[in-house]
């Protein structure tokens, strides 16, 4: 209990009988008896997540005996339907006006029927997220070959980020975004090592960003949380992409286009569209209804470029941000709550928002910080959560959607990642030994094993108390050829505190519950990734300029064991 | 996250019940707290909590907020569960939490918290059960005094009167530390 609130008891106390002043020594004594007696509760995340799938059972059980469960009936000519639904939903409204008003303008042929032919029918649309309970280990296991293939993806594009990370990057170049990216990437890939192999001559960029001159180092874990149990048994997800958007689109392009008539094409599916905005701020929204999600951007062209006409360092300087133009976080998230709940975008399923600060460390790092690039643009994600628990990659960043802040006009520059899906749920077995789940946070996770020679830097993490949570894992199915989302239980371990790191930008360490993946870690194979070799990149000269994306140097790929 | 908690009930009252789980992830853990301390045992704060919920989601239609908050309906049922479930368990309309029962009674307890508790347990017991209730809302769950009035049910006003007047008689038979009590559970 903070001092506030033992203030506020006495001045309550105080308002009844201002007399007990003088006895102030002894009552806070008394009340501080109280807090200390205050007993530990014994709050099981299991327990609650347990609890929320029994409340769930019955609320379908409910649904059924009541007949409540309804289908949302979407009439695409009613506009207060907009107000309602998902951004999705009213981009499929929007798309269909578009059609309407595109098609007053074509020729019409005889043949040429209406494309709104059905317009005057509902049409059903379920925007409501389902998690469908199968069978048991339904998703197979998660450490056959078929995995590999992921982990390979993965493993290259890692490999690739240690190329980008060994090279100097030119500050400018890309803008915010792409400082956030490299800023990121230097710091998941390197953290989640042991000693790393990794070593760059300094370079002109490596003073003045600290975060892009990697060294070796070594991180050292340390629990230090209290004990913590662990279900038996735990559901694994698989993300399943909601039919119907697409179809219903397409359903309505039934006619003769005068250009083309799309009667005689059988089945078809809508997969994709854009929309502009042709205003000051204006965006462009990306609708990917394969996956049935949507991006939002910037509309280059009507945003202004501070930096344009640009051709001297003199003139970049002018625009460049400064520390004092970052707004405080809170600021941050309140102009992206304030874009999502402008455009309608439903979170129920997603945690508070979060700031991605990650740029800070090169920042704080930077010895001469007057020449290290602020971003422009600040993302804010919200964690995505399945029956109340949230998702993170394996490098333990939240994820979910993201919005991204534009601070220099403080307002929202895009957002990625919100879209309609529901889950299969498949109860597995999980990993009970505390030690062995002890054993991988310490080490930061599955990967492990780098080199350990050369090592020039300690670095000392704390972890705390690990929460229930899920980690998302991509895999490759190899009977339809597509890749599937799953997301498997883990232990979430907070990083309480650290020494001083550029490099170290985690905010916890997640170790997956599924026995079959510690097994192969401790087979020392991550998943089938392949062994990058080291090898030396072909030198290109050249001076970082700005806007360039970056000077190469020499520098050595990363030996990944 | 903040959620808006009026639009979720009414989408609950609709027949969205799903979007009951978003209440739930908000107050699970305040309602477990507020069971424990009244039960001080892991099993069975979980059983009440379980009821707690159920009750709650089956009776969620008739919630009327201009009756006030949801959280302090919540915080009613949570409430009711504890004090039926030592009436089943004794039969006695008196047992409304542990402190009512004589140490010697075959009540199931965490050994650790019955440990801690030692200190404060003489005093705390010592006091009526809503006072007792009044102090581990206000000093361990950090309600506020509007939302402990309407969790037991009183109103502010009505509960001021009636401490001014027993304080003044009171003032000169107590100990401090009762005192002290005595004088925090007032609205």
């Amino acid at each position: 209990m903070d001092n506030k609130i033992i203030d506020k008891i006495l001045e309550d106390i105080y308002l009844i009988d201002n007399d007990l002043r003088k006895n102030e020594k002894q009552l806070l004594k008394i009340i501080n008896e109280l807090i200390i007696s205050k007993p530990d509760t014994k709050f099981d995340d299991n327990f609650a997540v347990s609890l929320r799938k029994e409340v769930l059972q019955k609320v379908e059980e409910m649904e059924n005996v009541s007949k409540l469960k309804k289908e949302k009936l979407i009439n695409i000519f009613n506009f207060n339907f907009m107000k309602k639904t998902y951004l999705i939903g009213g981009g499929l409204v929007i798309c269909l006006l578009i059609i309407v008003f595109g098609l007053n303008f074509l020729p019409k042929s005889k043949t040429q029927t209406s494309i709104l032919s059905q317009a005057s029918k509902t049409e059903t649309l379920d925007l409501k997220t389902k998690i469908a309970r199968v069978d048991s280990n339904a998703f197979g296991n998660f450490s056959t070959p078929a995995n590999g293939a992921s982990q390979a993806m993965n493993s290259a594009s890692y490999a690739n980020d240690q190329m980008v990370k060994s090279a100097p990057v030119a500050v400018g170049g890309g803008g915010a975004n792409s400082l956030m990216a490299n800023s990121r990437s230097i710091a998941s890939g390197i953290a989640t090592s042991k000693p790393l192999g990794l070593e760059t001559a300094p370079t002109a960029d490596a003073k003045m960003i600290a975060g892009f001159a990697p060294q070796f180092i070594t991180y050292n874990y340390d629990y230090k949380g209290e004990d913590f149990t662990i279900p038996a048994q735990g559901d694994v997800y698989k993300k399943i992409i909601k039919e119907g958007a697409g179809k219903v689109l397409a359903q309505k392009l039934n006619g003769d286009l005068g250009m083309i008539d799309l009667n005689k094409f059988q089945n078809t599916s809508m997969q994709n569209f854009s929309i502009s905005e042709d205003r000051e701020f204006g965006y462009i929204l990306n609708f990917d209804l394969q996956n049935n999600n949507v991006s939002i951007y910037q509309n280059w062209s009507k945003w202004p470029q501070p930096d344009k006409g640009c051709v001297d360092e003199a003139c970049f300087a002018k625009s460049r941000m400064k520390i004092e133009d970052i707004p405080a976080d809170t600021d941050v998230v309140a102009i992206a709550n304030q874009a999502i709940a402008d455009y309608g975008i439903d979170i129920s399923g997603y945690g508070e928002g979060k700031v991605n600060n990650s740029w800070r460390q090169s920042y704080d790092a930077a010895t001469d910080k007057t020449n290290v690039w602020i971003p422009d643009t600040i993302s804010v994600v919200y964690p995505l959560k399945i029956e109340g628990k949230e998702v993170s990659d394996d490098y333990g960043n939240l994820t979910g959607i993201s919005v991204d802040v534009n601070v220099r006009y403080k307002k929202m520059s895009g957002i990625q990642g919100v879209g309609l899906s529901d889950y299969q749920a498949s109860s597995y077995n999980l990993e009970t030994d505390k030690e062995r789940i002890l054993k991988f946070a310490k080490q930061g996770g599955l990967w492990s094993g780098y080199m350990t020679y050369g090592v020039k830097k300690e670095v000392n993490i704390e972890l705390g108390t690990p929460t229930l949570g899920l980690i998302a894992n991509w895999k490759y199915n190899n009977d339809n050829g597509q890749g599937e989302n799953y997301y498997i239980p883990a232990m979430i371990f907070p990083i309480t505190s650290k020494s001083d790191d550029a490099f170290y930008s985690r905010k916890s360490v997640s170790v997956p519950l599924l026995k079959e993946l510690l097994d192969q870690a401790d087979a020392g194979n991550t998943g089938g990734n392949p062994i990058p070799e080291p090898m030396m990149r072909a030198v290109e000269t050249g001076a970082g300029v700005s806007g360039s994306g970056g000077s190469i140097a020499p520098a050595p790929a990363p030996m990944v064991k | 996250m903040e959620y808006n908690e009026i639009e979720i009930i009414k989408k609950c009252q609709a027949g969205n019940l799903d979007d009951f789980t978003l209440l739930y992830d908000a107050y699970v853990k305040k309602i477990y707290n507020f069971i424990y301390y009244r039960t001080q045992h892991k099993e069975t704060a979980e059983d009440l909590t379980s009821r707690a919920f159920m009750k709650a989601l089956e009776k969620i239609s008739s919630f009327e907020n201009e009756k006030g908050s949801f959280s302090s309906w919540l915080y009613r049922i949570a409430r009711n569960s504890v004090i039926d479930y030592y009436r089943t368990k004794k039969h006695d309309a008196d047992i409304s939490d542990i402190w009512d029962l004589a140490s010697e009674e075959n009540i199931e307890r965490d050994l650790d918290t019955k440990e801690k508790l030692k200190k404060v347990d003489e005093y705390l017991k010592n006091l009526k059960s809503e006072q007792r209730e009044i102090i581990i809302m206000r000093v361990w769950q950090e309600l506020s005094y509007k939302e402990i009035a309407e969790i037991i049910g009183k109103s502010e006003a009505s509960c001021k009167m009636t401490y001014a007047r027993a304080l003044a008689k009171l003032k000169q038979e107590m100990p401090l530390s009762v005192l002290f009590l005595f004088i925090l559970t007032r609205l």
